[in-house]
């Protein structure tokens, strides 16, 4: 039996729900201040150029301009992991939508007048716009200084002289007797285009470079230590001199993790002397300029025995990272020791590359590669099934990872690394699969018009992230008992907040309307937290704000104990009372010990309370570059997900008539804000999976850099039912047991549907997306036609 | 942008005086849901003078009169489709105008904003054609009327001079023997611009032949028009799929006569002629 708790997993409506819908709640583009200037970027209409003149003098002479910039003025390297990129493209662009040059000033109307002013010579240059051609070693390098860049060398292996910026390998067991022992081999193509984060708030930043190089930068960003951290290390500032404040965040989805704008808006406040300055990108920028997902090419070639059992698997990545590096090598990382998903591999290999090409850079992304892997991985599962004559769900729970498995970096799995049969059971049950559908089935369906079919996939992601990752917190009481939590992880959409509020709640006994989180974080006046990506907060951060706690409590426990003159762990913590034990008449209301003990003669002792609270992952360590060896991750959420579909056979339009996800998150920490991320995930999962996706022509030039032409699911595109379903299986480090599953629901939905609509129509489909005309042309050249009956 | 003159007006007569004025250096305001967009284009090609015509009382509505249905061009598309003049008397216009975009914009857009703009996709003038409208114009120099399917000269560009302000679109009831269907194909369920929409209405005397066909296809053809060819294989005939196909097939033909074909076209010729099957099935029910 599991705890009874009377706060966590409860459904605490969200702490931030009732700012944000009245618009209370203040973002970076509600922010002004004195004397602030707006700024406006100049951005390249060429995939690939050198830059052979820049005239900045005519809009330097507009009335109102305070400053324009160029790469000439700005000699800086930036970079994530790998420092490739500079503010302004200097001596040449790489990408459709690379800013090449800035203004500031008075007025938005007269920046974005003075940047038509700025007058730019181009010499084209061919474009790199094929992932294999750029990884082919005699291609023309992007980058040809690759070999000089500084990288993070531990993690990283940059190809000079090519254009891969990092190579992952995975070897384990004998790959090649693996293929000499199978009954049958089995080898696929598929391919996911790059796609937009869509968050609803756009970048945008605003940066004021004061006297003595005191910097202050207000931005929509996921981490206001990373900003601050990579700010001070291009610029060569000390940490204690720049100041990063993160306001309400409309969104990130990973695409405001790092840093972006903030460096190019800081470097024009310094040109003004001074003065504030504000960038927002528009929407067309935020698909054209700042980053997208990363596009994927990936062969699996897997051995498969008679009996169902998979001995050798074999998968090539072909990362297209864009311009610049960014998140892309780590995604590239994180997808290669993921790359063979919940399954035990006797014998693997993996190669997973990322190769610069000349489109918009990619970052990171929900799901982090994993969106894209699992298209490929379990579409690819199925087809193996179906080669063998096995039903998909059996051969997967043949070979899917139970406690005691190896998994490809050498990992052995323990009892609460989570169940994923649990999940696909879960889920498969859900939509109540009983076996593949025959063809003569699916012939006699087709005579209606509509054919019904159901599908599943699982998923399993770990955070990517440094060895060292940590988090903190500072919790600090008031003067009536109430409570403020100081956390910089962020609540940027995520709704990690609400949880965080509920784990004070229930370890200090305090009811939730005394206890503030924090949202406007500050790196002046919040401790330490690495990022808020990778799913990592509730149980990380978690265990932080339990660790303040405690701290906390002992604290109270050493005045308390004075005044009882008995031992501080005499007490327990209850209805904001610490109590004696054995003698509840003994007590003291929270308020009473919240700035210092007062006895009835005036003495005081103890002080303001305050509670300190740090995590760590423990025993984490880098891969080896060779065999990929070691332990990356924190620990893995399991997952999957099972679709019912129905196509219109005449013209490709399908309709998702149910989804059903199961996700292994260890414990519920709130219900409804879970929920809220599984419905999320799923509809964002769905757009890349039907609708969306980056189009280019053939000199390099994105095409669709609109609403317009860049769809997103509506309102009316939402699965008809949604069911999610939480297994519980804990994990011994999250706090109360709880796993990240943030971007999990993401993940997987797109071969649900790929193979929900095998079921249907038989068709196989490895590209991404899968729009209406594809389907029906697949359909079409499967040559099932269908002849209507009545009226 | 470029700063332009903002004019306002609450009479037809003071609109058409400041048109005469400008001519093509102002651009008429009615919902605003596609010109404020194109000012804000790149290279968009900004006016002198906008003028808002919205604030023009006598041009808006939806009445009848004298078997008429009298549609003034401020209607918005969520007026048209709570309308239950509409709902009786053309019951494919109003399911068009449902499927426009999303509700704020059927809230700001206008039924002549749609016809005025001339988009391919514009979705009420298929159903309009269909209903045989005519539309009637005013300038300074007095009004004229015409029918709606000979207004339009290709995607955006129509008959109307610059000092037109079109002030009434009409069209006939539709009988109690006639039934209507309107279908669109989008790329997505909401604020999708149609790739290729399908108006169509259907009459059939006492002995359930049909007496009266009209097919307006839209998205489909380089401007509006019935397709008479297929319509004229339906006359006298009894509904039937095999006639229904045959007439899909038709009007998929008639497309590829004016498009040539695209690397979209393998996808919407058998599609179009599926669309057309299905609205005509759509005016046969009961």
């Amino acid at each position: 039996m599991s705890k009874e708790y009377k706060y966590i997993g409860k459904g605490v409506p969200r702490i931030d729900a009732d700012l944000k819908v009245t618009g209370q709640a203040t973002y970076v583009g509600d922010m002004s201040f004195p004397g602030m200037l707006h700024a406006k970027m100049l951005i390249s209409p060429h995939a690939h150029a050198k830059i052979k003149k820049i005239d900045t003098s005519k809009a330097k002479a507009l009335d109102g301009v305070a400053a324009a910039l160029t790469g000439e003025d700005l000699d800086y390297q930036v970079g994530l992991y790998m420092v490739d990129k500079t503010i302004l493209a200097r001596e040449k662009v790489r990408y459709h939508g690379e800013p090449v040059a800035a203004v500031a000033a008075e007025t938005l109307e007269i920046a974005e007048k003075a940047v038509k002013l700025i007058e730019v010579e181009y010499e084209e240059l061919k474009p790199l716009l094929d992932v294999e051609e750029a990884f082919n070693e005699k291609a023309n390098l992007i980058h040809p200084n690759l070999g000089s860049y500084s990288h993070v060398q531990t993690a990283f292996f940059p190809k000079p002289g090519t254009n891969i910026c990092h190579h992952s390998k995975i070897r384990r067991g004998d790959i090649d007797k693996g293929f000499q022992e199978a009954d049958v081999i089995v080898e696929r193509e598929y391919n996911n285009p790059s796609v937009q984060h869509v968050p609803m708030e756009t970048h945008g930043a605003i940066v004021q470079w004061g006297i003595g190089d005191r910097v202050t930068i207000w931005t929509s960003a996921q981490s206001p230590f990373t900003v601050r951290n990579l700010f001070c290390h291009t610029f060569k500032l000390s940490h204690h001199q720049v100041r990063v404040i993160v306001p309400y965040v409309g969104g990130g989805f990973g695409g405001k993790a790092g840093i972006h704008l903030e460096p190019l808006v800081g470097c024009l406040s310094r040109a003004t002397g001074g003065r504030p300055v504000k960038l927002i990108a528009t929407r067309k920028e935020e698909y054209n300029t700042l980053p997208c997902r990363c596009g994927l090419k990936y062969k699996i070639k897997t051995g498969l025995m008679k009996d169902g059992k998979i001995v050798a698997q074999k998968l090539t990545l072909l990362w297209s990272a864009g311009a610049y590096a960014d998140y892309a090598v780590n995604v590239t990382r994180a997808s290669g020791y993921s790359a063979g998903g919940p399954y035990f591999y006797p014998n693997i290999s993996t190669d997973s590359y990322t190769v610069y090409t000349n489109m918009v850079f990619g970052t990171a992304y929900r799901g982090f590669g994993h969106v894209e892997l699992f298209w490929g991985l379990e579409r690819h599962m199925d087809y193996c099934a179906r080669e063998l004559g096995i039903d998909p769900y059996e051969f997967r729970m043949k070979n899917l990872l139970k406690p005691g498995d190896i998994t490809p970096t050498g990992e052995k799995l323990k009892d609460d690394s989570g169940d994923i049969r649990k999940c696909l059971n879960a889920a498969a049950k859900e939509i109540g699969w009983d076996g593949v559908k025959s063809e003569q089935q699916r012939i006699k369906e087709m005579q209606s018009g509509k054919v019904r079919g159901k599908g599943f996939a699982v998923l399993h992601k770990a955070p990517a992230m440094p060895t060292n990752t940590s988090s903190s917190c500072v919790i600090k009481m008031n003067e009536n008992g109430s409570v403020i939590l100081n956390i910089s992880a962020t609540d940027y959409g995520n709704g990690t907040y609400t949880p965080m509020a509920q784990i004070i709640a229930e370890e200090m006994d305090i009811p939730l309307d005394k206890i503030h989180v924090a949202y406007e974080t500050d790196t002046d006046r919040d401790p330490y937290d690495w990022q808020t990506v990778a799913s990592r907060f509730a149980p990380m951060g978690g265990r932080a704000v339990i660790n303040a706690c405690n701290d906390l409590k002992r604290k109270m426990s050493e005045v308390a104990a004075k005044v009882f003159e008995c031992s501080p762990d005499d007490f327990i913590f209850q209805d904001e009372k610490i109590i004696h034990k054995s003698d509840p008449q003994k007590f003291i209301y929270y308020d009473k010990l919240a700035t210092g003990y007062v006895y009835p003669n005036g003495n005081a002792i103890g002080g303001p309370l305050i509670g300190v609270g740090v995590y760590m992952a423990e025993g984490l360590t880098h891969l080896d570059k060779e065999t990929g060896q070691g332990l990356p991750a924190f620990n893995w959420t399991y997952g999957a997900h099972a679709i019912e579909v129905e196509v219109d056979v005449e013209t490709g339009e399908f309709t998702i008539l149910k989804i059903a996800s199961a996700l292994d998150v260890g414990k519920v920490l709130n219900y409804e804000s879970l929920k809220g991320q599984v419905i999320g995930g799923i509809i964002q999962g769905l757009g890349t999976a039907i609708c969306e996706r980056y189009v280019y022509d053939n000199k390099g030039r994105l095409l669709n850099n609109s609403f317009t032409d860049n769809k997103i699911p509506t309102a009316k595109d939402i699965p008809l039912e949604i069911v999610p379903i939480f297994i519980e299986t804990p994990h011994d480090e999250g706090a109360y047991g709880a796993r990240g599953a943030a971007e999990h629901p993401m993940i997987s939905v797109a071969p649900a549907i790929g193979n929900a609509l095998r079921d249907a129509l038989g068709i196989e489909l490895t590209e991404m997306p899968i729009r209406a005309e594809d389907v029906w042309k697949a359909l079409k050249e499967k040559e099932l036609v269908f002849e209507p009956a009545t009226v | 942008m470029k700063p332009f003159e903002y004019i306002s007006t609450k009479s037809i007569n003071e609109a058409t005086q400041v048109l005469s004025e400008y001519k093509q250096d102002a651009r008429v305001l009615a919902g605003g849901t596609d010109v404020l967009i194109e000012l804000r284009r790149p290279h968009a090609k900004i006016p002198k003078a906008i003028l808002d015509i919205s604030y023009i009382e006598s041009l808006n509505g939806i009445s009848e009169s004298d078997g008429l249905i009298i549609l003034k061009p401020l209607s918005t598309h969520t007026q048209i489709l709570k309308s239950d003049l509409v709902r009786k008397y053309a019951q494919l216009l109003g399911i068009a105008a449902s499927q426009i975009g999303a509700p704020q914009i059927r809230n700001r857009g206008t039924v002549g904003g749609n016809v005025m703009n001339a988009a391919t996709c514009a979705d009420t003038v298929p159903p309009l054609i269909a209903l045989d409208a005519e539309i009637t114009l005013r300038s300074n120099g007095g009004s004229r009327t015409m029918k709606l399917v000979d207004f339009f000269i290709k995607p955006y560009k129509t008959k109307a001079e610059s000092d037109d302000v079109l002030i009434e679109i009409t069209f006939p009831k539709l009988p109690s023997n006639a039934q209507s269907a309107f279908i669109k194909l989008g790329r997505r369920n909401a604020l999708s611009i149609s790739r290729l929409s399908v108006a169509a209405i259907l009459m059939q005397d006492k002995k359930g032949l049909i007496s009266e066909a009209r097919i307006v296809p839209g998205a489909a053809l380089p401007t509006w028009m019935r397709v008479k060819e297929a319509e004229e294989m339906l006359i006298g005939e009894k509904p039937s799929l095999k006639l229904f196909t045959a007439a899909g097939q038709k009007v998929s033909e008639v497309m590829i006569s004016y498009t040539g074909r695209r690397w979209s076209t393998e996808y919407k010729e058998p599609v179009i002629g599926v669309l057309v099957r299905r609205a005509l099935e759509g005016c046969v029910k009961d």
